[in-house]
């Protein structure tokens, strides 16, 4: 990446103090073709999603479970607040159960691997 | 006098004429054949008294080369029973030093080998738990593969109900 997550973060948060979000979401995308990174976008826009949230006083929650089957996702959205951004993700190297991050930091880890990892340590 | 000397028959002036003979006789004897042959004599007595004089110092000379021999014999024979008790003793020491050395080496390699024998055995052991932790956590994820929905929900309650966000 030619900048920083942090510095198109902050550029576009002192930008969309000023500007609509319309004109400030179209300058950020000519913003990433000029620069190259483009192809960055996804890193970028989560990144900035993260801080919106923050600022919002929300959290940034990624649920992982094993399988499909055992993502209830409106039974764990109601665990969290309206103010929390909640990701959902299926990762089969759980092998079963669920780990939860906030704001990227790990808070809990109840899936099997991890107490089979402890077990067998 | 003459009258005597004629009735006995002696001619004085023969006689005269026969000691002056005599005396000049005795002289040349004595000049040329006495004192030659007294001064060989006395070379001869003074070669022969240092010959007995060489001949006793000689002997004297081996007398004392002889005791000397005999001294330095058992002075070198003292030495060389001293050397060789001193090499005994050397000896008997580095033997028993190299017998101490030895066994110290032989303790040291039977604690050396029996360590190595020791971490094999725990490598070993290792290994082995290692591979039957290995199996059973294969197994216990098979298990759980066979049907996994009861063990996610109990696993998502448990975490869900201490969770606070």
């Amino acid at each position: 990446m030619r900048y920083s997550l942090n510095n198109y973060v902050s550029a576009f948060s002192q930008v969309a103090k000023t500007t609509s979000r319309e004109q400030v979401v179209d300058g950020f995308v000519k913003l990433l073709k000029k620069t190259g990174d483009i192809k960055h976008s996804q890193k970028v826009i989560e990144a900035i999603h993260k801080k919106i949230v923050n600022e919002k006083g929300g959290k940034w929650i990624n649920i992982e479970v094993a399988r499909g089957s055992a993502l209830k996702k409106e039974k764990l959205r109601h665990k969290f607040s309206e103010k929390d951004h909640v990701d959902f993700k299926i990762n089969s190297e759980l092998v079963a159960g669920i780990r939860i991050t906030v704001n990227g930091e790990e808070e809990l880890n109840n899936s099997l691997q991890n107490k089979l990892s402890k077990l067998f340590k | 006098m003459s009258e005597l000397f004629s009735q006995l028959g002696i001619d004085w002036k023969l006689l005269l004429a026969q000691g002056v003979n005599f005396v000049i006789l005795l002289v040349v004897l004595t000049k040329f054949v006495y004192k030659p042959l007294m001064k060989m004599v006395e070379e001869r007595r003074k070669k022969i008294e240092l010959g007995i004089k060489g001949g006793e110092m000689a002997e004297n000379i081996i007398k004392s080369a002889e005791q000397e021999k005999v001294g330095i014999i058992k002075e070198a024979d003292t030495q060389a029973i001293g050397i060789i008790s001193e090499a005994e003793k050397n000896a008997q020491k580095k033997a028993q030093e190299i017998a101490l050395q030895a066994d110290k080496k032989a303790q040291q390699t039977l604690h050396e080998t029996l360590l190595l024998a020791e971490r094999r055995e725990k490598e070993e052991m290792a290994k082995v738990s290692a591979e039957a932790k290995k199996l059973v956590k294969e197994a216990i994820i098979k298990t759980v593969q066979l049907k996994p929905e009861q063990v996610d929900e109990k696993l998502i309650e448990e975490a869900m109900g201490g969770f606070k966000a």
